[in-house]
């Protein structure tokens, strides 16, 4: 079975229409973040508490509310986490969950008298530590882009490494508005989405660069857009492919892997179709424009 | 004609011999029944197989996880001599700025003594007078501190029977432990942040304590502070008259048993009691007596009724108060436990304990040579309830000695971590160097306090200053799910692949099963642990290791089409997927090297699981997939291939 047999699809001649997608992509979210006033974190970053309850039947989030207005815990936020049945309550203090567990079970005994609830995580990080967080993932980001920039410009060159580096930059911040716009928390364990969609991206892009490489050899005559062009074309069956494969299988932990792995899973479905995407419609195009801007004038 | 296959057949023989031999325990442990597992754990056996099975994260087996920070202020303030007033505003200071900057503590400490003149030299007269050597003659004790304080926690962990205890240092200042399938977060919480500070204490006479409580009730006369005092004490029913202690007490044990400790029953303390009500007494009582009023004469000691133990608490911390007591060489210190008494009015009143101790203890922990939590004889005021025994060293049954010698009919308080547990009365010299604690909940406390006064005591309080707790429930729910995405995922990918490559892409079907189970093997090789994000890896490692053997045969398609022979098209599609292999999937090795430095717990758990993925992808899809793909095409010159 094949889908696509030889294809010659002029891919960067449609480099606008790419320009245009992404750039009121991330736009869009650049906007949802400025609005809201950067992006919303989780407790591992702001500090705080988090406690997820499971109780055998619905719980009207009001009353919950109300119950929790008595404790005097300052800023809460309550929303029902997967099941009707189960939720999540975030507190912006960070306390001592030994005394809030047994104060919300009191409190939710007066409210919810035959409810036995189920306290199923307790979540509490220091103001600190969730300050310390940041700077360190910031840094992981930032170390881990530095390393692959110079590995592409010992393998490649120079250029290689502008456009792959763009193409991740731009699928970072678009998954990052995309959460933005939905409202989602950024935690430690989207962080490390977020890498993996950096290697996930990369690796994408590095295979059209390959081909691009060795096409380099093979037609010197040829201009750039066309080898780069070709290359994306040789490459595509290949692309589409495992882009696919890795789809489907994140898709499927959306789906069925639960709450907690939800988002997780969600950043890494918006990864694979921007990385994807950009290594053929932000990556090449951006080496093209590198190499007529700066390569080809300055040895004319 | 196997021949030049064979080393490659041996090498990938002995990869599967060592998979099996790996993963065996595990597959064994988890087909065991829960009455197989409980023979084996009487056995003895189960830990050594538990020791080899996969390791599941806190997040997938439920447990705790709690990162602790040694206090250093106090830390400080231990070591330093000579404290004045300006030390503590220097101190305070500095802890003030501490929480808006990254700065260390020691650091901003001595900028904060540097900016307020205070000479560091005075207090820390061994560590010169150079700052910078202050400073880290300060981190070393931190150091120190921290080394030690790993040291007890492995001892309590270990004592406490946790399987497969984690017990990390983290950065210089703070540990990390995580105590899988534990069922009693409180207790493991309270193991772990005493600081098992034991201490024998004499009381001061009722005279002096009557006397510091009537010039505490003078100097606070008429402040303006107690207004915030009467608004901390929430709002209660009066109460009109005062507890009638001997009469009209619910009684509990380990009451009958102070009392006769205290032998007789001493004159009435304060004179408040008479017309004392509710939480905070009538206005006009209140301010003539500020302090005794919230008091109440509780057997001859001061009881302080649970409600008004804000009110005293904020009242201890005035300066004023602080400089009383420590003028008369004394401090407050409260009970461990409450107890219940019934007012003449038969309401019930929750009550602590105050007590005016010594500054100095007669005899610190440090002595303690064994410990061990008991019942107490029946004959004995503590029949039936838990206590611990202590026995001391040589050194510290001599000091004990002496001091119950020279202080018979004195009571003296044995304090654990600041809290009194009791206060009996001496009644004649100890020389045996044996003494018992009393005034436990149950008999869990007293195995635990037992348990750190035998582990030490710990150089500094700690702080816990992270803690996640995950019920199993939870943990299970994400098992379940995670299999079943991991085998949906597979099954897909699998069917995808034979639908799209035919027997090549069963060939490749066959390389991803096998890339699966190494990741396992070499994640119980490795002593690793899976978490709920490792899940999330092996099921993105299903999808993106398929990728190599994509390049490869959409390689070998291509050189097909040019019209090559089917033994050249498979030469030349491996050799060029090679470079572009290892060029893509380095960069996902280098972002999961990232991840693992920078992440703890479950997101290095997630890193680990990609990083091995993709490693052992490049083995299973060329290596094995060529290995294959030989042995097929040895056998006779295909004219075709099944791609």
């Amino acid at each position: 079975m094949r889908f696509l047999r030889e294809t010659n699809i002029d891919f960067l001649g449609m480099k606008k229409f790419g320009f245009v997608i992404s750039a009121s992509l991330i736009l869009a979210g650049l906007l949802s973040l400025f609005l809201q006033g950067g992006p919303r974190l989780s407790i591992d970053f702001e500090g705080g508490t988090l406690v997820q309850i499971r109780f055998q039947n619905e719980v009207q989030i009001s009353k919950l509310r109300q119950a929790l207005e008595q404790l005097n815990l300052g800023k809460s936020e309550i929303q029902t986490f997967g099941e009707p049945n189960e939720v999540l309550i975030r507190l912006q203090k960070s306390q001592e969950t030994e005394s809030l567990v047994e104060e919300l079970t009191s409190a939710l005994k007066n409210v919810f008298p035959y409810e036995e609830p189920d306290f199923r995580r307790v979540e509490t990080v220091g103001p600190k530590i969730g300050s310390e967080l940041s700077s360190k993932a910031f840094l992981a980001i930032l170390s881990a882009i530095v390393g692959i920039l110079i590995y592409i410009s010992v393998r490649f060159e120079f250029k290689f490494a502008i456009g792959a580096i763009t193409a991740l930059v731009h699928d970072v911040l678009i998954t990052l508005g995309i959460f933005s716009i939905m409202n989602y928390e950024i935690s430690l364990a989207i962080i490390a989405a977020f890498l993996t969609i950096v290697g996930y991206s990369l690796n994408d892009t590095i295979v059209v660069f390959d081909r691009v490489r060795e096409n380099l050899k093979r037609m010197r005559r040829e201009p750039y857009t066309v080898i780069i062009n070709r290359s994306i074309n040789e490459s595509l069956s290949r692309t589409i492919i495992t882009s696919l494969t890795t789809f489907v299988v994140v898709f499927v932990l959306w789906a069925a892997g639960g709450e907690v792995i939800k988002y997780f899973a969600f950043a890494m479905i918006v990864g694979v179709i921007v990385g994807t995407y950009s290594s053929v419609f932000i990556a090449s195009p951006v080496v093209v424009w590198w190499q007529e801007k700066f390569v080809e004038t300055q040895t004319k | 004609m196997y021949g030049k296959n064979t080393p490659r057949l041996i090498i990938i023989g002995l990869v599967l011999l060592m998979a099996v031999w790996a993963l065996y325990p595990t597959l064994r442990y988890e087909t065991l029944s829960p009455e197989e597992i409980e023979a084996m754990r009487e056995a003895g056996t189960l830990e050594d197989i538990e020791k080899k099975i996969i390791r599941q994260g806190l997040d997938l087996k439920g447990g705790m996880h709690i990162v602790l920070e040694v206090d250093i202020p106090t830390l400080i303030e231990k070591l330093a001599n000579n404290k004045t007033d300006q030390f503590y505003a220097v101190l305070e200071a500095a802890k003030e700025k501490s929480s808006t900057t990254d700065l260390k503590f020691t650091e901003l400490f001595v900028q904060e003594a540097e900016a307020k003149g205070l000479k560091l030299g005075r207090h820390f007269p061994d560590y010169g007078s150079d700052p910078n050597n202050i400073i880290s003659a300060l981190d070393d004790e931190v150091t120190d501190a921290i080394n030690r304080a790993l040291e007890i926690f492995q001892n309590r962990v270990d004592q406490f029977g946790v399987s497969e205890p984690t017990i990390q240092k983290q950065g210089n200042h703070r540990v990390i432990i995580e105590l899988a399938g534990i069922d009693d977060p409180e207790r493991a919480r309270a193991l772990l942040q005493s600081t098992a500070l034991l201490e024998f204490v004499l009381l001061k006479d009722p005279e002096i304590t009557q006397d510091l409580l009537s010039r505490i009730d003078k100097v606070l006369k008429g402040k303006e502070e107690l207004e915030e005092v009467l608004a901390e004490a929430p709002p209660s029913a009066e109460i009109e008259d005062t507890v009638k202690a001997e009469e009209s007490r619910k009684v509990k044990e380990e009451e009958v048993s102070l009392t006769e400790l205290f032998g007789e029953v001493p004159t009435e303390i304060d004179t408040t009691e008479e017309d004392t009500s509710g939480v905070l007494v009538d206005q006009e009582l209140f301010e003539e007596r500020p302090f005794s009023s919230l008091l109440r004469n509780l057997g001859g000691d001061l009881g302080v009724p649970e409600r008004n133990v804000r009110a005293v608490k904020k009242i201890l911390e005035m300066d004023e108060v602080k400089s009383l007591l420590a003028a008369g060489d004394g401090r407050f210190a409260w009970s461990q436990g409450t107890e219940t008494w019934t007012t003449v009015e038969g309401d019930q009143e929750t009550f602590y304990r105050l007590y005016h101790l010594e500054a100095e203890p007669g005899l610190t922990g440090g002595v303690i040579k064994e410990a061990k939590a008991n019942l107490g004889q029946t004959g004995s005021g503590a029949a039936g309830q838990p206590i611990v025994h202590l026995t001391m060293s040589t050194e510290g049954s001599k000091t004990w000695s002496r001091l119950t010698g020279a202080n018979v009919g004195r009571r003296v308080a044995i304090v654990l971590d600041k809290k009194v547990h009791m206060a009996p009365v001496i009644r004649t010299k100890i020389s045996d160097g044996r003494t018992q604690v009393e005034g436990f909940a149950n008999m869990n406390e007293a195995k635990d306090i037992a348990i750190v006064l035998r582990a030490g005591a710990l150089p500094a309080p700690v702080n816990i200053i992270e803690e996640r707790t995950i019920g199993p429930s939870l943990g299970h729910d994400s098992i379940k799910m995670g299999t079943r995405s991991i085998f949906i995922g597979l099954t897909l990918v699998l069917i995808f692949m034979v639908v799209y490559y035919r027997l090549s892409g069963f060939i490749a079907d066959f390389a991803l099963i096998w890339n699966l189970i190494l990741v396992l093997a070499i994640l119980a090789m490795l002593k690793a642990t899976l978490t709920l994000p490792g899940i999330a890896g092996l099921i993105l490692t299903v999808g993106m290791s398929v990728d190599a053997n994509v390049i490869i045969f959409e390689r070998i398609r291509e050189e097909l089409t040019k019209g090559k022979t089917v033994r050249a098209a498979i030469d030349s599609g491996y050799a060029r997927a090679l470079t572009t292999i290892i060029d893509a999937n380095v960069t996902t090795i280098l972002a999961s090297l990232v991840l693992m430095q920078f992440g703890t717990g479950p997101v290095k758990g997630f890193a680990i699981v990609l990083f091995w993925g993709v490693t052992i992808s490049m083995f299973t899809a060329i290596f094995t997939t060529r290995t294959i793909f030989n042995i097929i095409t040895s056998k006779r010159t295909l004219q075709t291939l099944s791609i």
